[in-house]
């Protein structure tokens, strides 16, 4: 490979960080070093450094590039030794045999977490599976913790700390939701997803190869931290299972986790001689701990998405009764078929509370439960706020479906907002109209990061992951 | 491989619900149970619905087919609700787990079993147990008498628990059937068989 090793000077104290040390100070640094900074914009050292720089990312940022000329008017090292300050975090964009001098370079400058955006090690065939080889040995004798290689990298909205190439994260906000995986490209788009639903992101960790920082060592961090409430993780393996099971113990039923972990089918290796070995594959058996454990398990990452979102809510199913009300009968028996097929109630309302919500509604409303509003009561708001009420009051229900289509008066989204906030049971609201058709509605539950869904299948698994996590299916 | 013999005298130890043994009235089951044939059925060594007054020649019959095998004479449990199937194995990712399956012989067909971390607990194993649809024919179904849940919750729990004390030497453990019997008479491991992990050694 050609490349001088230097030799490594040993941490004034001498030991490992621990993967919560790291995090601690990656997450919320005072500095930050690009090394392999360029200033040619197609170049990924290029977009590092600017994203990093556009974020708002209020401490110091150190470009670091053998020309030593300035990069987007910020004053640039040719090496990391000439940085004079400190140096919490460096991202490293350098070929992969480079890495191994510039790793050299942060032993020296005490940095704490070193994000390798690197690629071309294990995943990349006999001679990058040598140079992994080399590289945990090398790791063996620093005090930094190595995210990657070949990953893409972190975020931070809270802190404004951007230390990424994903142009999925640009404009990330700030919120409850913690997001780790080992694809950067998932995570990008899982972040993106749930801006877009109006919930905010704690921190994205991108873990990549796992030489050193596991995803479940990230998800350990988020298990323990205040600002955090729910997790999503995407795994295709779990590299500490004891650690992974005691951490998803830890947070059972106080934070939910939402998995996304690809299937390797049902066939294990061992020759199959017995019922257990046939009915015990991979796949069976994580959906048998997750299920313990209250994970909730997403084939894919859209409905890891409206799950996480359902999960932000912070409400649990106290059983699998559902109320529907909708203004659409269509859409109402859509939503009965769905919510029925997967295991929940739609119970017939008593004559009682039918006639209590049929008191407001033309004679012509359905109340059985489903319920049909029917078209009118697009013009009265308060009619939705009290058939809300009137349901979920007393035994009948243990969480309700609004359905929505279109409306243009804020004044919905008020009452809808207030009528879910006045229970504990979940009140998911299903609203098919877009942004340009009911701007004024939706812009309100934005604003309150208050989800909706466009449409039943998706609230369908929204209450779903809640009825995971409550452990009740 | 421990054969069912001396499998049921570990798992019997360990608290296991067992079929009675040597009954001195009623039909009777004799197995030959021997390292050689670990599929008993297969190969004729299981009898069925033998009168007290005949064991002793079915069960010289079945030993003069493997004289270094063992003969077990047990209560032919008749009033079963349903079978189910306890297996315990070393998963890649998760390590020691514990399965639990309606349907005995047939629990891939019915395909309800439910994977569970080794050692399982009482309420883990009740919820895991009571979340398939096949737990229905536990509860009274077509006039049928309940079954007893309990009982078959404890033959989990006991099972995973001797398995995960015991996981470095055991890499295998299979209770099939359980047969699930009325309410109040509890459920029984009426087969079962050990794979012990290669260096294990085995004490008696």
């Amino acid at each position: 490979m050609g490349s001088t090793e230097l030799a490594v000077t040993p941490a004034p104290h001498g030991r490992r960080l621990s993967g919560r040390e790291a995090l601690n100070r990656a997450l919320a640094p005072s500095s930050v070093a690009v090394i392999g900074a360029s200033a040619d914009p197609l170049k990924l050292g290029h977009m590092v450094l600017k994203t990093l720089a556009n974020s708002g990312f209020e401490g110091k940022i150190y470009p670091i590039n053998p020309a030593a000329a300035p990069i987007l008017g910020i004053p640039t090292c040719a090496s990391l030794a000439d940085v004079s300050g400190h140096v919490d975090v460096a991202v490293v964009i350098v070929p992969a045999h480079q890495l191994f001098a510039a790793l050299s370079a942060c032993a020296a400058k005490d940095v704490a977490l070193v994000a390798a955006i690197t690629s071309g090690f294990a995943e990349a065939g006999n001679e990058g599976r040598q140079l992994q080889q080399r590289l945990e040995s090398l790791l063996r004798t620093v005090p930094f913790r190595l995210l990657g290689p070949n990953c893409e990298g972190y975020v931070v909205p809270g802190s404004k700390t951007f230390v990424t190439f994903s142009m999925m994260t640009h404009g990330l906000k700030s919120g409850p939701v913690g997001i780790v995986g080992q694809s950067g490209a998932i995570t990008g788009t899982l972040s993106y997803r749930l801006n877009k639903m109006g919930v905010g992101v704690r921190a994205l960790i991108s873990t990549g190869n796992e030489t050193d920082l596991t995803a479940v060592e990230a998800l350990e961090w988020f298990a323990d931290d205040p600002q955090t409430t729910t997790i999503i993780a995407y795994l295709e393996q779990i590299r500490e299972p004891a650690r992974f099971i005691a951490a998803a113990r830890r947070v059972c039923g106080l934070k939910a986790i939402v998995i996304e972990k690809p299937g390797k089918g049902n066939a294990t290796m061992e020759s199959v001689t017995t019922h257990t070995g046939a009915i015990a594959g991979d796949d069976r058996v994580a959906e048998g701990v997750f299920e313990e454990l209250r994970i909730v398990r997403a084939r894919d990452h859209t409905t890891a998405v409206d799950a996480a979102v359902a999960l932000s809510l912070g409400k649990r199913l106290g059983g699998l009764r559902v109320g529907i009300l909708s203004v659409a009968g269509g859409l109402a028996v859509e939503a009965c078929d769905l919510f029925e097929a997967r295991g929940f109630e739609v119970p017939r309302f008593s004559d009682e509370l039918q006639q209590k919500i049929r008191a407001s509604l033309p004679y012509f409303a359905a109340a059985r439960n489903p319920v049909d509003l029917t078209g009118a009561a697009l013009s009265s708001p308060a009619l939705f706020r009290q058939a809300v009420d009137a349901v979920v009051q007393g035994d009948s229900v243990d969480a309700v479906i609004v359905i929505v289509t279109f409306s243009q008066q804020p004044a919905f989204a008020e009452e809808l907002m207030m009528a879910a906030k006045a229970t504990d049971k979940p009140v998911l609201i299903v609203w098919t109209a877009p942004d340009t058709i009911s701007p004024a509605p939706l812009a309100v539950f934005k604003k309150q990061s208050f989800p909706i869904f466009d449409a039943p299948l998706r609230a369908l698994t929204a209450l779903s992951a809640i009825a995971r996590y409550s452990g009740l299916q | 491989m421990v054969h069912e013999a001396d499998s049921k005298a570990l798992l019997g130890e360990a608290g296991v619900a067992l079929p009675r043994r040597d009954p001195t009235s009623g039909a009777c089951v004799v197995k030959l149970c021997s390292d050689q044939h670990p599929h008993k059925t297969e190969h004729g060594l299981v009898k069925l619905n033998v009168p007290v007054a005949q064991i002793g020649e079915v069960g010289a019959s079945l030993r003069a087919r493997d004289s270094a095998g063992v003969v077990i004479v047990e209560e032919m449990i008749e009033d079963g609700v349903a079978e189910w199937i306890v297996g315990c194995r070393h998963d890649a990712t998760f390590g020691p787990i514990t399965v639990i399956g309606a349907g005995g012989i047939f629990v891939e067909l019915i395909n309800e079993a439910k994977a569970r971390l080794a050692p399982v607990n009482t309420e883990t194993a009740s919820r895991a147990i009571r979340s398939q649809r096949a737990c229905r024919l536990l509860m009274g179904a077509r006039g049928r008498p309940e079954g007893d849940i309990e009982g078959l919750i404890g033959v989990v729990t006991s099972v995973s628990s001797f398995f995960a004390e015991h996981a470095d030497l055991i890499e295998q453990i299979e209770v099939n059937p359980v047969i699930v019997r009325p309410v109040g008479q509890g459920a029984v491991a009426a087969d079962a068989l050990m794979v012990l992990r290669s260096r294990a050694q085995f004490q008696n």
